[in-house]
């Protein structure tokens, strides 16, 4: 079992000035550019406090939005690349469709292989519903787009007899050549992420890692179509290695420290229902038949978040759920070391197994110095453990 | 108000055209009428149609990408859809035609007229869409896609003309609903319902026209349909009260009125 330390590297501080919306249509003199800059550097040092720890680094990109800063994973992961000594840096990832430019996006990939000695993950994200505002790329054929920006930074990276052209659908260049190439062969790992059985399917066939985050256990369909999709495809099963789970965890050996933790970082659960309606789910975005079924459906043609409430049991939890019941869900692990390893034990036996954990050792309005305990006691006394997991999952 | 101004119903007709399947309804005699829906999508039980096939041959197709109607992978605009429908009139051998477009079919029938095709005698622009007047800082419309997907109903529609519920939806006609927002979002996010190239075709264009706009408009930041009226030759604009974007829905009784005016005056020699 891999993990990886993740925030979203947010200005949280903020937040309850901000009146309405956290994401899209917030103006931006809610922004305070110093203590934002203060923040960024301090999301950094704790990226960085995890290499030391030997923990991996996942990090991501979001535009117009207080809950994340980073309108660039490539920017924020170069500063990393130079920073870090052993970490694998996992970008999760470029949303490839709302750049314009792919080339640009292998190039940049690239350079920060070069630059880290060959330690970058190549994250390739469709992005959430919102970032289309933000881009303005049309949300119809997203996927189309996706996939020829797929094809396209990959035959950018595993070419190096010189320039070739590119004359497709939505791209057209006449000199792809990057220079530096990757130091990985044939090129970085990519990842995806998916959260349902369909787009899961999409990555199997590929054969790289996907992702779900905060998903919760409807995860084990989405792991399952992954793996069927992938033994067609592939003719064997598909290694512990080619799915990650993400979820926040507060962890601490003083239980009622892990407990304040898990009340803190809840507010990160409220903060993803602070995006307006119209930016959720743009037409074209989702599926024809997702929203006929929407509109015949209970909602009536309505859009909300849908943080994950299933339970083992099946019941769905209440409004407020227990920390236990949202370690049982999947949305945050807390407590003591042994409680929080217990817990994802659990969770990834209920799932069918994963390789990959993400652990949000930051989120919401979690301070520094409840966050680098989260990294110290995580990488010191949970993930140790963790990789009797893998194993149980190759005996399933 | 309810959460839908029309069902869009299938059209009774189908046919093949350059590899397309196309659905469509003629109905009426008279003078050629070709109906150019607007994005909801075509209403082959709307009012207006009753009144206006009284008078005229209708055909009402649904564009490529609405309805039952395919979409060619390389279509992507209004224009595109303009070329689609220059066949269609060839091929349904229509002649003298009236082009009446509402909304998207208004902006559709600009496109087509910006061909000149010698099908076309008259055109009536109802609640327009197309050319850009403002300033690259403004915008001539309200960005419904900021707006909740159930919210657009009320900037289309004022409800005077009653609407319809949710209740009883058929899964064909969700999806009916679903495809042809997600074609008007394809053709309609950027430029956001204009085609920066139009204005210079319709320099020549020379019909005449005839402009509607709705007295209680929700989309138009300012008086668009009256603007836009004054940059083509040969144009005249009138307002229908009581109506909202839709009007051929809102007050299908002065609508079709006022295309049966227009239409009945004597052809410019």
């Amino acid at each position: 079992m891999k993990a990886w330390h993740f925030t979203e590297q947010s200005c949280y501080p903020v937040w309850d000035k901000i009146p309405g919306e956290l994401r899209v249509t917030q103006p931006n003199s809610y922004c305070e550019p110093e203590l934002a800059g203060k923040l960024l550097n301090m999301y950094l040092d704790q990226y960085c406090l995890a290499d030391e720890m030997g923990l991996n680094i996942m990090l991501n990109e979001h535009h117009v939005a207080s809950t994340c800063m980073i309108p660039s994973v490539q920017l924020q992961i170069g500063i990393l690349a130079r920073q870090t000594k052993k970490a694998r840096l996992l970008a999760l990832g470029a949303p490839i469709t709302n750049r314009p430019d792919p080339a640009r996006v292998a190039e940049e990939y690239a350079m920060i292989d070069a630059i880290s000695g060959g330690r970058l993950e190549m994250g390739m994200v469709k992005g959430a519903g919102w970032e289309l505002f933000a881009s303005n790329q049309n949300p119809v054929r997203i996927m189309d787009r996706f996939w020829e920006a797929h094809d396209l930074i990959v035959k950018a990276m595993t070419t190096h007899d010189g320039p070739f052209s590119w004359e497709g659908e939505y791209y057209q260049y006449r000199n792809i050549n990057i220079w530096p190439r990757p130091i990985q062969l044939p090129h970085p790992p990519i990842w995806m992420t998916s959260h349902s059985p369909n787009s899961a399917r999409g990555v199997a066939e590929k054969g790289y890692v996907t992702a779900s985050f905060l998903q919760g256990l409807p995860v084990a369909d989405t792991f399952a179509a992954y793996r069927e999709r992938y033994r067609q495809v592939h003719g064997h099963e598909p290694a512990a290695d080619r799915l990650g789970y993400a979820a926040m965890i507060a962890v601490s050996k003083d239980k009622s420290q892990a407990t304040r933790k898990a009340q803190i970082m809840r507010s990160y659960l409220a903060s993803l229902k602070r995006t307006a309606e119209p930016f959720r789910v743009p037409p074209g975005y989702g599926s024809l038949n997702d929203f006929a079924k929407n509109l015949m459906g209970p909602a009536k043609g309505r859009v909300s978040e849908a943080t994950p409430r299933r339970l083992p049991d099946g019941r769905s939890a209440q409004d407020n759920p227990t920390d236990e019941e949202l370690a049982q869900i999947g949305l945050l692990f807390s407590g003591t070391p042994d409680e929080v390893f217990n817990q994802i034990k659990a969770f990834h036996r209920r799932v069918g197994g994963f390789g990959h954990l993400i652990v949000m050792c930051q989120a919401g309005k979690l301070e520094n110095d409840d966050t680098c305990e989260n990294i110290k006691v995580f990488a010191e006394e949970v993930y140790p453990r963790l990789g009797e997991l893998n194993k149980l999952y190759e005996m399933a | 108000m309810k959460p839908l101004i029309y069902l869009p119903t299938p059209l009774p007709d189908q046919m093949t055209l350059n590899g397309l399947g196309v659905e469509f309804l003629e109905t009426g005699s008279g003078p050629d009428l070709l109906f150019l829906h607007p994005q909801d999508g075509a209403d082959p039980g709307g009012r207006y149609l009753e009144l206006l096939k009284r008078k005229f041959r209708v055909t009402l197709p649904s564009h490529p990408g609405f309805g039952k109607t395919d979409l060619p992978r390389s279509f992507s605009t209004v224009d595109d859809l303009s070329y689609f429908y220059l066949d269609f009139m060839k091929s349904r051998r229509m002649r003298d035609v009236i082009l009446v477009g509402v909304s998207f079919g208004a902006w559709l029938a600009l496109e087509i007229a910006s061909k000149h095709p010698a099908e076309v005698s008259r055109l009536v622009l109802a609640s327009p869409l197309g050319i850009k007047l403002s300033d690259r800082e403004d915008s001539d419309f309200v960005d419904v896609f900021k707006e909740a997907l159930m919210d657009w109903i009320p900037v289309w529609s004022n409800g005077a003309g009653g609407g319809c519920d949710l209740d009883g939806l058929t899964e064909e006609l969700a999806l009916r609903i679903a495809r042809n927002r997600e074609t008007f979002t394809l053709m309609g996010w950027a430029p956001y319902l204009f085609n920066p190239k139009l204005p210079q075709r319709l320099k020549s264009l020379d019909l005449p026209t005839l402009v509607l706009g709705a007295a209680e408009d929700r989309l138009y930041r300012g008086p668009y349909a009256q603007a836009l009226a004054a940059t083509l030759k040969g144009a005249q604009f009138k307002s229908i009260p009581g109506a909202g974007h839709y009007l051929h829905a809102d007050q299908p009784e002065a609508f079709a009125q006022a295309v049966l005016e227009f239409a009945g005056q004597p052809q410019p020699a």
